[in-house]
């Protein structure tokens, strides 16, 4: 429907307008009981003129409110009854002022009564407008979404702590949508008929047909609303609302094309791509792909006394029990290496990073850290360490970065570095390897 | 506790009714007893703090009150260069072939936009633009513009990741390093170094978590102790700084003709009068006395050894110039640096003046450049070979950049630069930022960034980041107010990370 541009412009200050018979109203109300407590204070006046202007202010605001809903999008039956029970508090309003200026004579009743309630059903009857306009405009759950203990468990999708746990829609599409588009687009209230509301209701698309097509975000229309000059009549979000980030947009336009905009798949089972793979980790707050995980909490007598024994240990990252421990040269010094290694052994599982730089290690020892399978970084440069105790850590499938430097190894030692397939980084420096990996 | 009429009403915190009783009426009266001067000295040994810190002292070695770090760290460690004076960017690493055309033209309106100038040289008549005397190559697979100033950083600008387009609001030395570091402009807030041991602790029992080394043979625009202050966080958070000579830390060794046999009781008698102290005023600030003291004396090992190079093989004396057998210079530094990062020294600050070329810059440069090209890269070098790369990262860096026109008389061999924060190159190395990679542009002329600006603030988050840090939430509280490095600015440059 073409609706004339002065009716929405007037229409628009209803929200700004509505708020007065508000104030008059309950006004008017605390003044009423005000006066029975303080007779003193001599209210009857200041009712008379708040009734009155709350009155004409509600039917201003009423008729303004009719305008604005003239621009449509709404939810016909909410703005029904948003519409009739302003409706109805403008003329209760106006009835309560009549009673009390007594204008309206009931035969054989005392006025004071029926003053009371005309003013408390009248302040029932803004309450619930209020609330109802309410719904409109922030969308029914508003009021309720934080209610503690409120929570709905078959939508709640809880924060995935690895990319393995990603979901493409609900952990990064949704939260766009939800952030960005659905303050307009749902339930409720619909712009242009569509709603982010459901994943039904999103594929459905708006008044203008489908909002995106899987596998070609160029003729996706909500790509194009998104990717416009800012300044054009089509953009989106409108009315100066916060535009989509740059990772936002790249996102949705990834989700399009390479997630063929996929409702239920695992960001792990689309194609890979680093890019994506940091914009993702930055947007969730992970660490970049097998890197984060959550290991068995640790007995912390059993820190303190590996700390005793001289190993620095901290955690890499708070609440997650990943260790980051160190065993200065200076500690191993005349100490027995192998004791202090089968001490370690005990918080095994929770190494991932790991520094026996220069501590004397032998071959053998090796077994025992190559037992640490959650290890990551593992820094064993000068020791006299051969080939064949390199092959104590062929199980270390997570190992992304190992140094080698000043230690006996020879090009032998490649060999079980190439079978861990997430190896990077192998520092080889003064040692006897001579390729590369 | 001595207040049996009041016992019900008090809290059953042992924490809380130990600092009730250090504040308590009575105590108060007794501490007072002496008069005024008593009065005096408990604000001399700043019992004022009790309020604002009387919190416990935060784990030395394992983190676990604190929750740090916020995310996986890529760095574990790092070596700031900090080029002092302000480095000519368009003499070392932004090239502007342009210019050459341009040559003693004045600097246009339609560049400038009406900017104001600094101070030296906003009265002069004309500004002509002055190219660069020095030649420029392309280096590595990355293609990276250096001039002939730095043929050794040109060898190794594949591991380098070079921001082109840093800003800063300061003009002049000691604000813009002060900002640099310590995230204000205005003295009194601590420093990047102090931040990371106060965040992350030592990694170290036997030398501090903060280390500071000025070479000795440069000078220019003085440095501050309060460059590697603790600002307002416990005192045993600042740098320290190792001299050259024979008293690398200062008031460390013994006394002449002292064997120092009852060192140790001595300090363990001392110990135990703080403690008294700290239990009668309870101030925090004893306790980094007491926590000092006792690694003052791990350093009266630990320091001797760490600065006697004679362990040292010749080729890698080499490979950092024959300076760095001359304790205190800059080369020196830089290998002492690498010595101690990988004692797991948390943070190593170096600083190296002279950078300041407002005339005759080409001369200066390229002393400068002479003085410090071969370390620097040496030590990228060193610190890679060896695998410390990995989890180090290297910064190079000035405090702002120098202008395209030319301060003073442009002649063909001669000209100078002013002071310029519009914008100034950068570089940093090693953990989680990517190598031989350029952020960043300035305009044809080098005089405004056109491409990704990356503010100081953006820069210490970033760095923040790379230890793990979250810039926004290390914060202290300090007068009321939670300060944090990044004050209230600051957004990570992701750009630039792996």
């Amino acid at each position: 429907m073409e609706v004339n541009s002065w009716i929405i412009f007037f229409g628009r200050f209803h929200p700004l307008v509505v708020h007065l018979p508000i104030g008059f109203l309950l006004m008017a109300f605390i003044f009423k009981l005000l006066a029975v407590y303080k007779p003193a204070l001599r209210l009857e006046g200041a009712i008379h003129v708040t009734l009155l202007l709350g009155g004409i202010s509600a039917a201003i605001a009423s008729l303004l409110g009719y305008l604005l809903s003239l621009d449509g999008g709404y939810d016909s039956n909410l703005l029904d009854r948003h519409m009739w029970s302003g409706i109805i508090t403008t003329m209760l309003a106006f009835m309560a002022y009549a009673l009390i200026i007594d204008k309206i004579k009931l035969p054989d009743v005392k006025l004071e009564r029926p003053r009371w309630a005309m003013l408390i059903v009248m302040t029932f009857g803004i309450m619930i407008t209020g609330h109802l306009g309410g719904s409109l405009t922030h969308g029914e759950d508003y009021l309720t979404a934080y209610l503690p203990f409120n929570t709905n468990l078959d939508e709640q999708i809880l924060p995935p702590n690895s990319l393995e746990e990603v979901q493409v829609y609900s952990h990064l599409v949704k939260p766009i949508l939800d952030k960005k588009c659905k303050t307009c687009h749902r339930r409720g209230k619909r712009k242009g008929e569509l709603s982010f509301e459901t994943m039904e209701t999103f594929r459905k698309g708006g008044e203008n047909g489908v909002v995106f097509v899987p596998g070609n975000s160029s003729e996706s229309e909500m790509v194009r609303r998104t990717h416009l000059d800012p300044d054009d009549d089509d953009f989106m979000p409108s009315e100066g609302k916060k535009p989509l980030t740059e990772k936002e947009k790249e996102i949705i336009v990834w989700w399009i094309d390479q997630a063929q905009a996929s409702f239920d798949t695992l960001y792990t089972k689309t194609p890979h791509d680093e890019k994506m793979d940091a914009i993702v980790s930055a947007i969730l707050g992970l660490g970049s792909l097998d890197n984060l995980v959550k290991l068995p909490a640790i007995d912390s007598t059993l820190l303190n006394e590996l700390m005793t024994n001289g190993f620095v240990i901290r955690e890499l990252v708070g609440g997650t029990n990943m260790l980051d421990v160190t065993l200065p040269p200076s500690k191993a010094e005349g100490r027995e290496l192998d004791q202090l290694l089968k001490g370690l052994e005990k918080i095994g599982d929770n190494v991932v990073w790991l520094n026996l730089s220069g501590v004397g290690l032998l071959d053998n020892h090796l077994l025992i850290v190559g037992a640490f399978t959650n290890l990551q970084k593992l820094r064993i440069d000068k020791n006299p360490i051969t080939d064949e105790g390199m092959l104590g850590l062929r199980n270390l499938e997570k190992l992304t970065s190992i140094n080698l430097y000043s230690t006996r190894v020879t090009d032998e030692t490649l060999k079980v570095l190439r079978d861990m397939k997430n190896l990077r980084n192998v520092y080889t420096f003064n040692t006897k390897i001579t390729q590369t990996l | 506790m001595g207040h049996p009429h009041d016992e019900a009403f008090r809290s059953n915190d042992p924490d809380l009714n130990k600092i009730q009783k250090q504040l308590d009426r009575r105590t108060f009266l007794t501490k007072t007893s002496m008069g005024l001067g008593a009065l005096a000295l408990g604000s001399l040994l700043g019992i004022d703090k009790l309020k604002a810190s009387a919190s416990k002292i935060e784990p030395e070695m394992f983190t676990g009150d604190l929750k740090l770090p916020h995310f996986m760290p890529r760095a574990k460690r790092i070596v700031y260069l900090f080029q002092s004076g302000g480095p000519s960017q368009l003499d070392l690493f932004d090239y502007k072939p342009k210019l050459k055309d341009l040559q003693g033209q004045d600097l246009p309106e339609s560049i400038r936009k009406g900017q104001r100038l600094t101070g030296m040289s906003a009265e002069q008549s004309t500004l002509p633009m002055a190219s660069s005397v020095f030649n420029f190559r392309q280096y590595g697979q990355c293609r990276a513009w250096v001039s002939d100033l730095m043929p050794h950083t040109a060898e190794i600008v594949d591991d380098l990741c070079f921001v082109k387009s840093m800003f800063t609001e300061a003009i002049n030395h000691d604000p813009a390093i002060t900002f640099f570091q310590t995230g204000s402009q205005l003295p009194g807030r601590p420093s990047i170094g102090s931040w990371l041991s106060y965040g992350l602790g030592s990694d170290n029992e036997n030398l501090p978590s903060f280390v500071v080394l000025v070479s000795k043979n440069a000078s220019g625009q003085p440095l501050y102790a309060r460059l590697w202050g603790n600002g307002f966080l416990p005192s045993r958070h600042q740098g320290v700084q190792f001299r050259s000579g024979k008293d690398p830390v200062l008031f460390l060794n013994n006394p002449e003709n002292y064997d120092g046999a009852d060192r140790a009781e001595m300090l363990g008698y001392l110990k135990n009068l703080n403690k008294i102290q700290y239990e009668t005023y309870g101030d925090p600030e004893i306790n980094t006395r007491i926590s000092q003291y006792e690694m003052a004396y791990r350093m009266q090992t630990s320091v001797p050894e760490i600065t006697d190079m004679s362990d040292e093989p010749d080729e890698v004396f080499e490979m950092y110039g024959k300076d760095s057998r001359d304790p205190g210079t800059y080369a020196a530094n830089c290998l002492l640096a690498r010595r101690l990062l990988e004692r797991d020294v948390k943070f190593v600050q170096l600083y190296h003046q002279g950078w300041d070329q407002h005339l005759f810059l080409p001369e200066g440069i390229t002393n400068q450049s002479k003085n410090t090209d071969q370390a620097t890269a040496a030590l990228v070098k060193d610190l890679k070979q060896r695998g410390l790369l990995e989890d180090t990262l290297v910064v190079w860096g000035g405090e702002f950049g120098r202008t395209v026109y030319s301060q003073g008389k442009l002649t063909p061999t001669n000209y100078g630069r002013d002071h310029h924060p519009r914008c100034f190159t950068m570089w940093m190395a090693g953990a989680g930022v990517k190598p031989g990679f350029t952020f960043g542009e300035t305009d044809e002329v080098g005089y405004n960034i056109v491409k990704d600006p990356m503010h100081v603030h953006d820069f210490q988050a970033t760095l923040l980041h790379l230890m793990g840090i979250d810039h926004e939430k290390l914060v202290f509280k300090h007068q009321g107010r939670r300060f944090r490095l990044t004050d209230v600015h600051g957004k990570l440059v992701n750009d630039i990370l792996t």
